[in-house]
């Protein structure tokens, strides 16, 4: 169980990491706009 | 190019063969040759996947991408963090149970023989194709730009991959990309840096990005729903979702790299780190290509940035013409500069509308330069049919040659051959593995020692590696040559990812239904793509949903034909 809750928070972290990618993008193309 | 150059490039890539054929002497069996022993731990995985994936098209073409069309090309990846999610959820862990070799060892397991072997021939197909454009790619660039013979250089870059590929195998590629990861990355940092060096003293970084954002380069997000952009924040998500399911769940180029993983945690890592690190990667390669646009705004350009193009058209009848346009292109840089230098002043005073009244200067003044351009392209095309008009994939090469150092200019072209060689290393590694394992193996007599099948698997490598060679001798260069990869991809690669999807998940399928699917939609798909129905990104959302909705009515079928009582 251990072991699946760790791969679930890696995940999560992709996810996460990535979604803030995506923010981090729209924010340079509307302070730049 | 200076001796510093050559000495750079030459040690660069040199190192690289030797250190490869050095480090990975002496393989004994398949599962040494094939999965590199099992010993590959999470960041040899993450970097290898990642090599494998950015190919010299990307250093060339991306940037000269970002130049003409901006940023929204990032949008394509933005699907490939939850295909590996997926990934490591489902396809990895099952690889690893049933100890495969590669990917399509597991649709014999779940299907049969034959689908096995034509998920195994159309790998073959595309992968071989696309391993002769790794090659070709840099190559047509590189000579039409430096005046190096094009047979040549396909020959050489073929050379040192099959030398290091056919020796080590598996283990050779990942060990020679985790150094070409970082020649790539440290290469491309520096001409980051060195771009920002050549902007007028004044502009900050944050203000080249409004420069860049006054042009539209930086248009980064596109949440339009329509089908026929090709990239959006949609199509990146599904399409793009899709395509990197199918390239790293099912392409033996990239199935390969992870497993070779030491255990199932470790291959999961390495893709985890290929979900974390991609986007931004591509970001910042685009970043370069945004910056060169910057830093144009304030240099001269040529008109046309291959320089083969320009060629043919000044020794043609058009040449005077030419000559009109390229006068023209001068004053609307001038113009240009000066609707930035009023950009720039409004930005200091943080006048908004003052602003607003210079964007609209600088957007019509890159409107006349598009116009101008397209006339030149025009009149180049009118001179030489068969020349290049499209010089995408020669911006960020013409100003590597023109604008950096003596020594960075070596290092940026190992740079895109280091890339060149990674990604086709790959390439003919799993191809070689296919054709031994895949279809040598399963289809002739047993009996033979561990060492045949190793001999057999460097055999079949060098094969490949010859046929992608004369493939690259034989090409001829696309609209892009970026798109060209995934156009090939998108085409074959929906039809395989709808096979292993029904292997995973829909068990009640069976081989046969598949087999039929399979190569129904495959056609369907060829004549889609001939016949312009959707946008190629589509094509493999459409190929996969096809061939699992074909399956599952042939089976279907199969089951009342075979047993009449179950339609009452």
């Amino acid at each position: 169980m251990e072991e699946v809750r760790k791969w679930k928070r890696a995940y999560t972290l992709v996810i996460i990491m990535n979604i803030l990618y995506v923010l981090v993008f729209y924010f340079i193309m509307i302070s730049n706009a | 190019m200076g001796n510093l150059d050559w000495f750079v490039l030459s040690g660069t890539l040199l190192f690289i063969v030797i250190y490869g054929v050095w480090k990975t002497r002496g393989s004994k069996n398949v599962s040494d040759y094939v999965l590199a022993g099992n010993q590959a731990r999470w960041w040899t995985i993450g970097l290898s996947v990642m090599a494998t994936q950015a190919s010299a098209i990307t250093f060339l073409s991306t940037p000269g991408q970002a130049f003409h069309d901006g940023m929204g090309f990032v949008q394509f990846y933005f699907g490939l963090p939850l295909a590996m999610i997926v990934i490591c959820m489902v396809f990895v862990p099952i690889y690893h149970k049933l100890k495969v070799y590669t990917a399509y060892e597991f649709l014999e397991k779940r299907f049969d023989l034959k689908t096995r072997s034509l998920a195994a021939i159309l790998f073959l197909i595309q992968r071989g194709l696309a391993a002769g454009i790794t090659i070709y790619a840099p190559s047509i660039i590189l000579s039409a730009v430096l005046g190096w013979d094009l047979l040549t250089l396909n020959i050489i870059i073929g050379i040192l991959v099959i030398i290091y590929t056919v020796s080590g195998g598996t283990k050779a590629v990942s060990v020679t990309q985790k150094q070409q990861m970082i020649i790539i990355m440290t290469g491309m940092f520096i001409a980051f840096f060195f771009i920002l060096g050549a902007l007028p003293p004044e502009l900050t970084f944050g203000n080249a990005l409004k420069v860049a954002g006054a042009s539209e380069k930086l248009n980064i997000l596109d949440f339009e729903l329509n089908t026929s952009s090709r990239y959006t924040f949609w199509s990146g998500i599904t399409g793009g979702f899709f395509l990197a399911l199918a390239y790293f769940g099912t392409d033996q180029s990239q199935v390969q790299r992870y497993l070779s993983g030491k255990s199932v945690r470790e291959s999961q890592l390495g893709l985890v780190f290929n979900g974390l690190l991609k986007i931004p990667m591509q970001f910042f390669i685009l970043l370069v290509g945004v910056m060169v646009f910057v830093f144009y705004q304030y240099h001269p350009s040529p008109l046309n940035f291959n320089p083969a193009a320009t060629i043919a058209v000044e020794n043609s009848e058009f040449s005077e013409d030419y000559k009109e346009l390229e006068e023209r292109h001068k004053e609307i840089e001038t113009e240009k500069m000066m609707a930035q230098d009023e950009f720039y002043a409004a930005l200091k005073l943080k006048e908004y509308a003052a602003t607003v009244e210079a964007k609209q200067h600088i957007l019509a003044a890159n409107q006349k330069e598009r116009v101008n351009r397209e006339k030149a392209k025009l009149l180049i095309s009118q001179a030489d049919n068969l020349v290049e008009t499209n010089d995408k994939d020669y911006v960020f090469i013409h100003f590597i040659l023109n604008n950096l150092p003596r020594g960075l200019i070596g290092l940026l072209l190992a740079v895109i051959l280091s890339a060149a060689m990674s990604s086709t290393a790959s390439e003919l590694n799993a191809l070689g593995t296919i054709t031994a394992l895949d279809l040598y193996k399963r289809n002739m007599k047993t009996g033979f020692t561990p060492k045949h099948y190793v001999r057999v698997s460097k055999g079949f490598t060098l094969v490949w590696g010859i046929i992608a060679i004369v493939i690259a001798g034989v090409a001829d260069l696309f609209d892009n040559l970026i798109q060209l990869v995934n156009i090939i991809g998108s085409i074959f690669y929906g039809n395989v990812l709808g096979i292993f999807l029904l292997a995973f998940f829909l068990k009640f399928v069976k081989g046969n239904a598949v087999f039929v699917a399979a190569i129904i939609t495959q056609i369907v798909v060829i004549f889609g793509f001939m016949g312009d129905w959707m946008s190629y990104l589509w094509l493999n959302a459409f190929g996969c949903s096809l061939v699992i909705l074909l399956a599952l009515v042939l089976e279907v079928f199969d089951r009342v034909l075979r047993n009449p009582a179950l339609e009452q």
